[in-house]
């Protein structure tokens, strides 16, 4: 009855355990779940930020170019090489 | 016997004496004045000419008739408002009626004389004397084996002794083993299981007794009450219904009991109190006067003391949780309860026998269907005559024959087919299969059935029959049933299988077979035969969550279907592997709980969180 009843008394308590580390895993998963998704949206964020940096990257080098040939076609008017 | 008696109908007449069943109605005529009245719904259709009560109503020829009293009067029914005199006899008292093959039968008393006389009638108008019995009084009529039996009493009333005789036309003589030398009356009669049973009252000792008769010899007493007679009985969905009361002529209003009991068997010990009525009598003709009766529309009995009729209908049972007590309509529902509010079931332990409760872990499961059982009907396809069966021709005849080619697969030769039938009668013919046996297994949903009949087709568009199968509660109440409706036509003489199969409802405790006829013309003949109920079972499994170790012998009992008996080192190995599987189960979740934490902290390091 003693072998039984200890078998019994830790089959429990690993019941227990394994009760308890479902449980932590539970809040672990939900914690990782909010900073993934914190994560996520912060990425995000950034990817518009960088998208709109490159459209003004382009507009700013379309404006360079067009000035650049403008100084171009001047130097051509006047003669200079 | 949980039951209740509602009342459906009334008469301003001192009291009711008789009733029938007839179509989709039943009859009562009182007494007092003689009137009918039917139901549904409660309606008075006749007040009669003259007299004062109507004893008996008898169905014939696809109408009813019956005789009244005080006024020798024999009607007969043209529509329930329309009757119309068709005898009218010098001998003031009628008393009993019946019906048997292609006759009619009426007794009548003298007045101031023991003497009965009881004339006969083919077509209902001509009223020829069958029998003049000089030297007693016939208080009614039953048909039995072919034969009717007029029972009564030798000798003056409260002196003589009970005597009957049988006969059939003008035929007619006393029945020996009817005729002890007891003083009293047979008061009543029915025809039930293949019997006989007769009520004697009028009796020295106060009594009245219950006797059941073969056709030869008498046996019994089957059942005995301090009551002066009976009043009544009939045979209402496998039950016999008995209504025993007081003297008809009371010296005031005083309370009289009257006392309704049934039987499934007429053995005895099996007669069931059912209630008991204290009515006070009600004067009419100079006395205060007490009447009763007992009848059966539908399966359903019907109860009329003095001048108030009452449906008997079973009161739904209450099914009791037996941890908190709430309380329940049907089985099913209290074991959803108890799963869901108390997951625990009762074991025996299988060494001490000690009652332990074992954790439950779901709802419980189910084996495997098993095969289908032998045919439970008796005398399923004719062969045996109508053994097994009881009828109800209503007027018309239903007959065993053989004179068509069997169907497929058919055992015998005979089939069950319709003689005759007129107007708006139906012949029946009905089976019980009593599955009470099985009602645990029934209430859990694990009894499935499997019914079937083969219909033999008459081409003629008027002739029709039908096959139900009717699922009954322990009351009799229909629970749900397979009706094929009515069915006929066609051009040709053709066999046609009918089946069904289903799981046998909860509650369910009786299966109904019947065979019903109609017909407009007066040859037809389809047919049943060949008839099956079988049944197949599955088991319940119920689901504990966990093994036990019995507290009072510490025997191992292990969870599961069988609920088994386990050795300890099958139980210590069992524990073992159980921790070791919960072992590996926790290794595995501190791992993958050590991978979320490293995840946890890289995001926590991206976001800079650290």
């Amino acid at each position: 009855m003693s072998l039984l009843s200890d078998l019994q008394a830790e089959r429990d308590s690993k019941r227990a355990q394994v009760n308890s580390l479902e449980s932590t895993l539970n809040q672990l998963n939900s914690e990782l779940a909010n900073l993934q998704a914190q994560y996520n949206s912060l990425c995000a964020s950034l990817q518009e930020e960088i998208a709109e940096l490159d459209r003004r990257t382009a507009s700013l080098e379309s404006q360079i170019a067009d000035v650049k040939a403008q100084i171009n076609e001047l130097k051509a008017r006047s003669g200079v090489a | 016997m949980a039951v209740k008696f509602t009342q459906i109908g009334s008469t301003g007449d001192c009291a009711f004496w008789s009733c029938l069943p007839f179509g989709s109605k039943i009859y009562f005529g009182t007494y007092g004045y003689p009137r009918a009245y039917n139901y549904p719904p409660w309606t008075l259709v006749k007040s009669f000419a003259a007299g004062e009560s109507v004893p008996r109503i008898t169905s014939f020829g696809g109408t009813i008739y019956c005789v009244t009293e005080n006024k020798g009067y024999i009607y007969r029914m043209n529509s329930p408002t329309d009757w119309v005199v068709v005898h009218d006899d010098s001998w003031e008292y009628g008393l009993g009626m019946a019906s048997l093959g292609s006759y009619i039968y009426a007794a009548f008393c003298h007045r101031g004389e023991d003497r009965t006389k009881i004339l006969y009638s083919s077509n209902g108008t001509s009223w020829p004397v069958a029998d003049d019995w000089n030297g007693g009084e016939i208080v009614v009529l039953v048909p039995y084996n072919g034969k009717v039996y007029a029972l009564g009493r030798k000798g003056g009333f409260l002196t003589g002794k009970t005597w009957a005789r049988r006969g059939t036309g003008t035929s007619w003589a006393d029945v020996r083993a009817l005729c002890p030398n007891v003083v009293g009356t047979w008061r009543a009669g029915v025809v039930f299981n293949g019997y006989l049973f007769l009520g004697m009252g009028d009796r020295s000792d106060g009594k009245t007794k219950v006797y059941r008769f073969d056709g030869t010899n008498l046996s019994g007493e089957l059942f005995s009450i301090s009551a002066f007679k009976s009043h009544y009985t009939c045979v209402c969905n496998g039950y016999m219904y008995w209504l025993f009361g007081p003297h008809m002529n009371q010296g005031s209003s005083s309370a009289v009991n009257y006392y309704l009991y049934r039987t499934p068997t007429g053995d005895a010990g099996s007669w069931e109190h059912l209630k008991t009525f204290s009515v006070n009598p009600v004067s009419s003709h100079g006395k205060y006067r007490t009447k009763g009766c007992v009848g059966c529309l539908n399966n359903e009995p019907y109860v009329a003391v003095q001048n108030k009729v009452y449906k008997m209908e079973g009161v739904a049972l209450v099914y009791t949780c037996p941890y908190c007590g709430a309380t329940f309509s049907s089985q099913a529902e209290l074991d959803a309860h108890i799963a869901s509010e108390h997951p625990t079931i009762k074991v025996t332990c299988p060494t001490c026998h000690s009652l332990l409760e074992v954790t439950l872990g779901g709802e419980g499961g189910f084996g495997d269907w098993g095969g289908y059982g032998s045919n439970l009907l008796t005398n399923p396809s004719a062969e045996e005559g109508w053994a097994g069966w009881t009828k109800d021709e209503d007027g018309g005849s239903i007959i065993i024959c053989s004179d068509w080619p069997p169907p497929p697969g058919a055992t015998g030769t005979c089939h069950f087919g319709l003689a005759t039938t007129y107007g708006y009668a139906i012949p029946k013919a009905w089976q019980d299969v009593d599955v009470s046996g099985k009602a645990s297994l029934i209430d859990r949903g694990c009894v499935r059935i499997k019914t079937s009949g083969w219909r033999g087709n008459w081409p003629e568009e008027s002739d029709k029959n039908r096959l139900i199968f009717e699922y009954l509660d322990s009351y009799g109440k229909v629970i749900t049933s397979y009706d094929t409706g009515w069915l006929g036509g066609g051009t040709e003489k053709t066999w046609n299988k009918y089946e069904d199969s289903r799981v046998i409802p909860v509650g369910c405790r009786k299966i109904r077979v019947r065979m019903e006829w109609k017909s407009i013309s007066t040859h037809c003949s389809p047919r049943w035969d060949e008839l099956f109920v079988q049944l197949s079972e599955r088991e319940y499994i119920p689901e504990p969550t966990e093994n036990l170790l019995c507290p009072v012998c510490g025997a191992y009992i292990e969870k599961g279907v069988s609920i088994k008996l386990l050795a300890e080192g099958e139980f210590i190995t069992q524990l073992r592997q159980q921790i070791n599987a919960l072992e590996i189960q926790a290794a595995q979740l501190e791992k993958v709980i050590a991978d979320v934490r490293l995840q946890i902290e890289e995001i926590k390091a991206k976001l800079g969180m650290g």
